[in-house]
Order: structure tokens, then C-alpha cells, then sequence
């Protein structure tokens, strides 16, 4: 199967929701990303939701947490 | 004292006001006297050498981890003091196993917060990046003036990603001098006293402060992150911004402005406090907690401290089932001034319902992140 790109800061979120399969660790990761970037990948505005360096910035952070995309 | 939050057995607190550490030690073990101990953290002020607090604990529980930290400020449920020292035991019906490990951040943060993760983790022959997060919890005590603790809880959730690390920034009774961090025999003016817990009960972590939006949302458009210092809001110079949102000058701005008008980053309608320091250089503004370029803060106002600590409590321990066997807790030296400074101290006390716990007035509080202007805690159920 190849991966396909991640295309947005919602597709990220999404394949972190699924990966973690678990309500409280997934807002414990994404409050971690917060913390580390000021985005908050569950609800991102509509201006930074396919902002390709965001998008960079946040996958950098969840790589760093052993969370590949 | 609330009653009801009371628990037939649980955590054992001690408080001593001696000054010195063999005087401190012998008090604070003949309060706890005699448990099978899992873990033991002790909070002292700095004009008490915690070596030799560390040391009499660690004689009498002799199976036991001990950590600790120099404070600004120490409590147990029965009361809140400075110059003195607390101390808690976590005994084994509440926690199975513990490890502690102590990180020397003065060459690399992440080095040395990796070298203690791998220390407890052989310990307790589990990986904390699989370790179950509704069963282990750790505590980390960093130091509290080398702006080191973005970096350690960033390494922390690199390595277990979905633990919760809870804990506080050790103090030296506002003289911002020197701090320590104490585990086992080791000493550390720079590092982080790790602890892992194995819970054999259910427990939750608390993170509370008392502010809400005021209605002036900053969206941070430069910064020197490492310094924690933000140069613009808005593309204005910071204090000139923050000085107009709180109707004041910035000639005017000090520390009861500040205290009372933090920033919060808003997670899930919930602050995550960043507190200003000071300007620098007439427009930029230091804090105490690192705020990244294009972050979006709400300008803060006070809501009730005391209520809210209360009911947060409160919460915490319906959450556990109504019962709890105690807590270990981390204060912002922030919210110990604003105590002080309305002669609260007993009320902040009565605030913990009782709830067998010790803690400390920080530098800082740790929960996933830095934050400030907030209490965090562990509490345990039964």
C-alpha cells in the first residue's frame, strides 16, 4: 500500500485520531501539539488548514513524538 | 476541614518548620512514621540543605525513591508555610513500584533527560513510550532558573508521548539565585528529579488557575522563543499593545498589572497561562514560560482563586469515585502572592478539603507542557 501524502492539518489529525484509537491520548497529543506550535490540528482555521508549512511544522512535532504520517 | 473528602488510609504528609536538615528529617519521620513506602518527595526551602533532608528519609525508607526540590513555599493539608519543609509518602496500596532517576541538564536537555528516562525504564522494565498512561504517571520536579522546562517536557512527551508528567519548577523563596533538585543521594542547582509511578489505583491529574478571557485576543507576530521574551502583538510593539488592552501605560506596567492580566493560550476553552515578567527595553515583554510566533492569547482577568481550587479539587476526587487516598500538588509562587497578599492562607489550606497531600509554591508547573499561574497535582484514588 503507498502512503499518500497528508494534505491538509485535518487529514494529519485524522490519521492521528485513527493511529491512537483512543479519545483522551489523542487530546493529550494534540494539546502536546499545541503547546509546541500554537496549532491546534483538531480545529484549525480555515486559513492555516492547508498551509503546506504548518502542515510541516505539526508532522515535524508528532515525528518527534514517534508518530510518522 | 471537609469530612467527607477524608480517607481511612492514604498518603502520609509531614511538615516541619526546623532549620536544620538532621532536626528537619528526624520531625519530618517521626510524622510519617512507620509504611511501606513506593515513593517519598520532600519540598524544602532553600535555607534548609536538602542532602541531608533526602538523607534522613531515605535511612528510614530505605526500599523508597526520594526526590525533592528546593521551594518557594511549602504546604501539607494541615497548612502553608515558607522556610520550612513537607514531605509525603506514597505507600505501596497506592503505588505498586516507583523509579526515580536524577537529569543533568548543564551539557544537553535532552541528553540528560533521555539518559533518566532510560534509568527508570530499566528500573521498572517498561518502556514509557508503551507504558500504560491509565496505570503509570510521573512527577518532575526541573530547576527553576535555567528556562529548561519547555525543553524537558518536550523530551519527556518525545519519549512517552502519552504519559502524563506532572510537576513543578523548584524555587528559592523569590531571591532567583539558586535552586536544587534533589533524588536519592544526587544534587542538582541543573537538572530534573524524574519519578515514575506504577498507580495501583485510579488517579487524575488537576490543572487549575483562576482567570478567563477578558475579551482581547493577541496573536504573536514576534518573539525571541528561547528568551521567552515577545517583541510584537498584532505587529505593535508588545508592551504597547498589553499596556492598551489593560488600560494602562507602559510606563505603568509592573507586577500587580502582570499578575493580574496574564495571557492564556485556549485549549479546549480552557487557559494555558503564560505569565509577563517584565518589559524589556520599553517595548518588548519577557514572561515566564516560552509563547511562539504566531500563537493566538487571550488577554486574562482574575476570577476567584480560592473557589476555583475548591471546586477543582472537588471534581477531581467525584471523578475518582468520591474518594481519594491524597495528592501531590504544584502552586505557582504567583498564586502564593496573590494568597498572601489577601491574608489567604488559611483559606488556600481549607481549599484541599482535607485531602492528605503535600506540595510547594513553584517557579513554574509542568503538565505536558510549562505553564504558569496554575496548580497542578496528582490525585489518587482509592
Amino acid at each position: 500500500m503507498v502512503a499518500t501524502a497528508v494534505s491538509s492539518l485535518t487529514d494529519l489529525a485524522n490519521r492521528v485520531e485513527r493511529h491512537l484509537n483512543n479519545p483522551a491520548s489523542f487530546k493529550a497529543i494534540s494539546t502536546r501539539v499545541l503547546l509546541r506550535t500554537g496549532v491546534n490540528m483538531r480545529e484549525p482555521k480555515p486559513a492555516q488548514n492547508q498551509d503546506t508549512g504548518l502542515v510541516a511544522k505539526v508532522a515535524a512535532v508528532l515525528a518527534e513524538m514517534g508518530y510518522k504520517f | 476541614m471537609d469530612q467527607r473528602l477524608l480517607t481511612r488510609e492514604g498518603l502520609r504528609t509531614a511538615f516541619s518548620a526546623q532549620t536544620e536538615a538532621a532536626a528537619a528529617g528526624r520531625e519530618l519521620v517521626e510524622q510519617l512514621g512507620t509504611v511501606d513506602a513506593a515513593a517519598v518527595l520532600f519540598f524544602a526551602s532553600p535555607a534548609i540543605p536538602g542532602a541531608g533532608i533526602a538523607a534522613a528519609l531515605m535511612e528510614h525508607f530505605p526500599s523508597a525513591p526520594v526526590i525533592g526540590c528546593t521551594s518557594a513555599g511549602e504546604f501539607t493539608e494541615r497548612g502553608t508555610a515558607t522556610c520550612g519543609v513537607s514531605a509525603v509518602v506514597l505507600p505501596r496500596g497506592v503505588v505498586h513500584r516507583a523509579a526515580a532517576a536524577l537529569a543533568r541538564l548543564d551539557g544537553d536537555v535532552e541528553r540528560g533527560i533521555a539518559a533518566a528516562v532510560a534509568q527508570v525504564e530499566k528500573q521498572l522494565q517498561v518502556s514509557l513510550r508503551d507504558a500504560d498512561p491509565a496505570r503509570y504517571v510521573g512527577l518532575v520536579l526541573i530547576d527553576g532558573l535555567h528556562g529548561s522546562e519547555e525543553r524537558v517536557n518536550e523530551v519527556l512527551g518525545n519519549l512517552g508521548p502519552l504519559l502524563s508528567f506532572v510537576g513543578g519548577s523548584a524555587g528559592d523563596d523569590l531571591k532567583f539565585v539558586k535552586t536544587e533538585v534533589y533524588c536519592g543521594g544526587e544534587v542538582s542547582e541543573h537538572g530534573a528529579a524524574v519519578l515514575v509511578l506504577d498507580v495501583a489505583v485510579p488517579f487524575t491529574i488537576v490543572k487549575t488557575c483562576s482567570f478567563e478571557p477578558a475579551g482581547r485576543t493577541f496573536t504573536i507576530t514576534e518573539a525571541d522563543v528561547p528568551n521567552r521574551i515577545v517583541w510584537e502583538l498584532d505587529g505593535r510593539p508588545a508592551a504597547e499593545a498589553y499596556a492598551e488592552a489593560v488600560g494602562s501605560s507602559v510606563q505603568a506596567l509592573d507586577s500587580s498589572v502582570f499578575m493580574a492580566h496574564p495571557l492564556g493560550l485556549m485549549i479546549d476553552g480552557q487557559p494555558w497561562i503564560r505569565s509577563p515578567q517584565q518589559v524589556i527595553d520599553g517595548r518588548g515583554m519577557k514572561f515566564y514560560c516560552q509563547i511562539l510566533p504566531g500563537m493566538e492569547v487571550d488577554l486574562m482577568r482574575g476570577t476567584d482563586l480560592l473557589g476555583e481550587t475548591r471546586a477543582a479539587l472537588r471534581n477531581a476526587v467525584a471523578e475518582l469515585g468520591g474518594a481519594t487516598s491524597g495528592a501531590v500538588i504544584f502552586n505557582c509562587i504567583l498564586r502564593r502572592l496573590e494568597i498572601d497578599a489577601n491574608n489567604h492562607g488559611e483559606e488556600f489550606v481549607a481549599a484541599l478539603g482535607g485531602i492528605p497531600a503535600a506540595g510547594f509554591h513553584t517557579y513554574g508547573e509542568s503538565w505536558l507542557g510549562h505553564i504558569n499561574q496554575t496548580l497542578t497535582a496528582v490525585l489518587f484514588g482509592r
